[in-house]
């Protein structure tokens, strides 16, 4: 280095920056720099660069619906003034919104006192009042709320804004305190494999992240984790580099389609159709693993024609029964020196008996590659290549990822298609094979409730999560007096947005806890400030990460803004239930971690691996089921009056189906999730905005735009019988006609939330969301 | 030779997920009307394509910001870091108008001019320039020029790109597919 250089210090950053600071226009810029925008104390001299070297670091986590990165942050005189990724102790790096969250922190709307609505609900207007006001109220209601309504008048929503484990766990232990509440139930997100998954492997979270490198056929599926997935993407690279052969299917030519040899698009909510056809060529043409399938699977199970059962021996829970061809009887499956039959079709106890395979077969033998084209536009000649391609191009993974394509009418048999493929090819087991699904820790250690809590006595019924609008305006279940949300922003998450809003407006008192003015808290009655990452301590040791991490507190919040489990410390006191959560954070990650084999001070070191590495699913076939195999019948599904093997339903709101609603609305909307948000978090954030934007599009296709007479750019408005979402078009071929792709998680403040039109159809199987089933039409903006 | 730094960039793994562009932000805590480094997408439809290029500053052999800045804002380090004065600066806009990568920001709020330093401080602290270091893909890497030659292929330009002869910019791109010859 010349002296030159050594002489240019960063007085010049300085020069700019103190610019900034100079410029009343710029208030919202001085939180970019997360430096002395805080306006209590602000020790960092005015302008001056901040100088990292010399900060002290603190490790936390972003704690959301996604990677759960763990996160280093430094901190100088008492600011957070950037964060990192921590870099290698996780060894997967954090994106713009982790990095972002310094922004967070610092923001300058960050809620500081406890707000009490002034005036109509969703207006804004509001006054401050202290803790104990606040406190006071919230108990009050309650109590009122328990002698008018009794228990179920009561009812809290979590969500997905915070996997810490003294955050939603702890809201559940309260209202167990509380005696019970109405609850709602279902994930918006993933709730069809959470019902499908575990019945069929005996388990969920189980993720292929650590061999996806060894695949040499990556069919990506309804999903994008190029965007979702961002941080082992590279996984993906690093196969195709070997000579791996991608595959995307998505209705948008995605990101991840863009970096596969092939997308094919496909129209939403068919996928369980194209998955049968691919079986049946896998079938036919006697691609499958049938050894495998014999060890492995339950598809030899016989299944009594009468009563539409598999057969078990008498008293025994898991003694299916098989027809073995050494001895030509009927013998429990797991009896050793059988031969399984796949089929008993053609023989005499064909009368009374057939398999799990026939039942599949029957199913998959309907889908004729010409029939999966008419239904789900994948051309035929596609359907038989990526049958044969995925079948013999070992090992061969599938992409789930709780993807979209099973937020649909009937989620559950898409989802249950792809095991059946990846069990047909005996993919199951193996490095670079399997199904991907989102996973973590909890495949290994099982991490305890930090506040046990009893068992509410009574049923207090339960509300299914996207009919949140229609249940309480309908007092259905039960009539709700009180309602808690933390964690989530249900305006901009939940289905058809508008009866949420009425829902929210019609409930008499509302709390949200959010450390910012999002646009579910704007409906509130109450708003309670709380703390965001780095200000609170906490465990993460949840299923989106392998690593168990220990989140510290490096800053005070802003105000008075507390950590959620702070807030139900004083109240759970004032409600005369106080010691059961009378601990510190630090006593309650011990009762957490108690028998998981991690200690707290180890977490103190870094993040703790708590996964095998690399981590193979079912390695070797062994699944996590009673009997150990893949059980592709699902008893559940038939006692809900369904097929108990995959079939194809074909959903109602499709062009397809109800044709009168498709007449009107001939456009399908998928939902797609961008790198800006995680559902809605960080929505709002500065940087964010600079970066992506801050005005929500609409990808459509050219020739739909031209024929509505939209142009690239053009405002426009989609709509249907639930409401309007204006937006911006984004003219591009970079989507099936017919289809357009909506972005999750605006802001009412941004212009609102893309599901005030999405559907709000609870999917029957499992109860999910079926937001990709959803119809629409575009026009221009006025 | 005298010493030159350099970028790597592969934009045929690169997945446009700007966390290089964030993290340089947060490091050189610039202002909002500018970003050091920036994404760029490239789309078409028939047939579709899209890919995404970062790029900060390519601290070339011939700077054409340093050669046309009136005031001499601009030095070339003897690590060939193309460095910009920030004090010097009088916003007259001649560098953002000479550099064909469109490199030095304006800032209408200030009134003035700046660019990526390649994290010059964090450079004589032996520290990574800071996209490099967050690019979760890692698809960014940074060093002297000859020895990232000596690594990784790719080239200077692709079509669409701006004449890698005005500048000799010191980057190296492993174009995404669509480019690629
Ligand atoms: S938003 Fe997701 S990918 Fe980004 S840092 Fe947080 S956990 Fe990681
Ligand atoms: S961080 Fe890496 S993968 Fe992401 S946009 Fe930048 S170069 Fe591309
Ligand atoms: S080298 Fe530093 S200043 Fe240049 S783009 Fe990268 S982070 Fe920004």
């Amino acid at each position: 280095m010349s002296n030159e250089s050594k002489d240019l210090k960063p007085a010049t950053n300085m020069t700019r920056r103190t610019f900034i600071k100079g410029t009343g226009a710029v208030a919202a810029t001085v939180a970019l720099g997360g430096v002395g925008m805080v306006a209590s104390g602000a020790d960092v001299a005015e302008g001056a660069p901040v100088d990292f070297k010399n900060a002290k670091t603190f490790t936390s986590s972003c704690t959301m619906e996604c990677l759960h990165h763990n996160l280093k942050g430094y901190v100088v005189d008492g600011k957070l003034v950037k964060i990192e990724a921590n870099y290698p102790n996780d060894p997967t790096k954090a994106c713009l919104r982790g990095l972002s969250r310094v922004q967070w922190v610092n923001h300058p709307d960050r809620i500081k006192m406890p707000l009490l609505r002034t005036g109509e609900k969703g207006e804004g207007k509001w006054k401050e009042i202290s803790w104990d006001e606040a406190l006071d109220l919230i108990v009050t209601k309650i109590k009122e709320t328990q002698r008018e309504l009794g228990n179920q008048g009561l009812c809290y929503k979590t969500g997905s804004g915070n996997f810490g484990q003294l955050v939603n766990g702890v809201a559940a232990a309260f209202f167990n305190y509380l005696g019970g509440c109405t609850t709602l139930v279902g994930s918006l997100c993933c709730q069809v494999v959470t019902t499908t998954m575990p019945p069929m492997l005996g388990s969920r979270y189980e993720d292929t992240r650590d061999t996806i490198q060894d695949s040499k056929y990556i069919l990506v599926w309804g999903t994008n984790p190029a965007v979702t997935m961002q941080s082992y993407f590279y996984k993906y690279m690093d196969a195709m580099s070997k000579g791996a052969r991608m595959v995307t299917i998505d209705p948008r030519f995605s990101e991840t389609a863009a970096k596969s040899d092939e997308w094919v698009p496909i129209l939403p909510g068919t996928d369980a159709a194209l998955g049968l056809g691919m079986l049946k060529i896998i079938i036919e043409e006697e691609l499958y693993d049938k050894d495998f399938l014999l060890k492995h699977t339950g598809v030899p199970f016989l299944v009594d024609k009468a009563t539409g059962d598999q057969i078990k021996a008498e008293g025994s829970e898991t003694g299916y029964l098989v027809y073995d061809e050494i001895s030509k009887g009927i013998v429990p499956h797991d009896q050793e020196g059988i031969v399984p039959a796949l089929s008993v079709a053609g023989t005499d106890l064909a009368a009374k008996y057939t398999t799990v395979f026939d039942l599949i077969y029957n199913e998959a033998k309907k889908w004729t590659p010409e029939k999966v084209q008419e239904e789900t536009h994948v051309p035929a000649e596609t359907v038989i290549r990526l049958a044969r391609e995925y079948a013999t191009s070992k090992p061969a993974m599938i992409i789930q990822n709780m993807g979209g394509f099973q937020r649909t009418e009937y989620g559950s048999y898409a989802v249950g298609a792809q095991f059946y493929l990846a069990a047909f090819t005996g993919n199951f087991g193996k490095a670079g094979g399997g199904v991907c699904d989102a996973g973590g820790v909890g495949t290994n250690i099982k991490v305890n409730d930090a506040i046990p809590s009893p068992k509410p006595q009574g049923q207090f019924g339960t509300i299914p999560s996207p009919k949140f609008g229609e249940y309480i305006l309908a007092d259905k279940p039960n009539k709700i007096g009180f309602m808690w949300i933390m964690t989530t922003s249900m305006m901009t998450q939940y289905p058809n947005t508008n009866k949420v809003k009425a829902a929210l407006k019609k409930i008499p008192f509302v709390v949200v806890v959010d450390s910012l003015m999002t646009s579910t808290a704007l409906y509130a009655d109450l708003v309670l400030p709380c703390t965001t990452v780095f200000e609170y301590t906490d465990l993460l040791a949840h299923n989106r990460h392998h690593y168990v991490q220990l989140m510290e507190k490096a800053v005070d919040p802003p105000g008075q803004a507390k950590s959620d489990l702070e807030i139900f410390q004083m109240l759970a006191k004032r409600l005369g239930f106080g010691e059961a959560f009378d601990k510190t954070p630090e006593e309650l990650i011990e009762v957490c971690l108690k028998g998981t084999g991690i200690t707290l001070e180890q977490l103190k070191k870094g993040p703790v691996l708590a996964t095998p590495d690399p981590y193979i699913p079912y390695k070797d076939g062994i699944f996590k089921t009673p009997t150990k195999k893949a059980e592709l019948f699902v008893p559940m599904w038939k006692s809900k009056g369904f097929n108990p093997v995959v079939t194809y339903i074909r959903p109602n709101e499709f062009i397809y189906g109800d044709r009168q609603l498709a007449a009107k609305y001939p456009l399908m909307a998928v939902q797609r999730k961008i790198n800006r948000t995680i559902h809605s978090t960080f929505g709002t954030l500065p940087w964010i905005c600079e970066a992506t934007g801050s005005t929500p599009h609409v990808l459509i296709h050219p020739e739909d735009a031209a024929a509505r007479g939209i142009k690239d750019g053009d405002r426009v408005v989609v709509y249907n019988d639930r409401g309007e979402h204006r937006c911006v078009a984004d003219v591009k071929a970079h989507i099936k006609k017919g289809i357009v792709a909506l972005e999750n998680g605006w802001w009412e403040q941004q212009g609102g939330s893309s599901s005030y039109v999405t559907s709000d159809f609870v999917e029957p199987l499992g109860g999910g969301h079926s937001c990709n089933n959803t119809l629409v039409e575009i026009r221009k903006e006025a | 030779m005298a010493k030159q730094v350099g970028f790597y960039m592969n934009m045929a793994n690169c997945y446009g997920c700007q966390t290089c562009q964030v993290a340089c932000k947060s490091e050189q805590q610039t202002a909002p009307a500018v970003s050091f480094r920036r994404v760029r997408q490239f789309n078409n439809d028939y047939p579709v394509m899209h890919a995404t290029l970062s790029m900060g500053c390519n601290h070339c052999e011939k700077p054409q910001c340093l050669v046309n800045c009136p005031v001499g804002a601009y030095t070339k380090l003897d690590n060939g870091i193309v460095y910009q004065d920030h004090s010097k600066c009088i916003g007259c806009r001649m560098c953002v108008m000479a550099c064909p990568y469109g490199v030095p920001q304006y800032d209408p709020e200030e009134g003035k001019t700046s660019k990526c330093s390649y994290c010059k401080e964090r450079i004589d602290q032996g520290l990574q320039p800071r996209c490099v270091e967050a690019c979760p893909g890692g698809n960014l890497a940074a060093g002297d020029l000859e020895e990232l030659k000596a690594k990784y292929s790719g080239v200077q330009e692709f079509p669409g790109m701006p004449a890698a002869a005005i500048t000799n910019p010191s980057i190296i791109i492993n174009p995404a597919k669509a480019f690629k010859k």
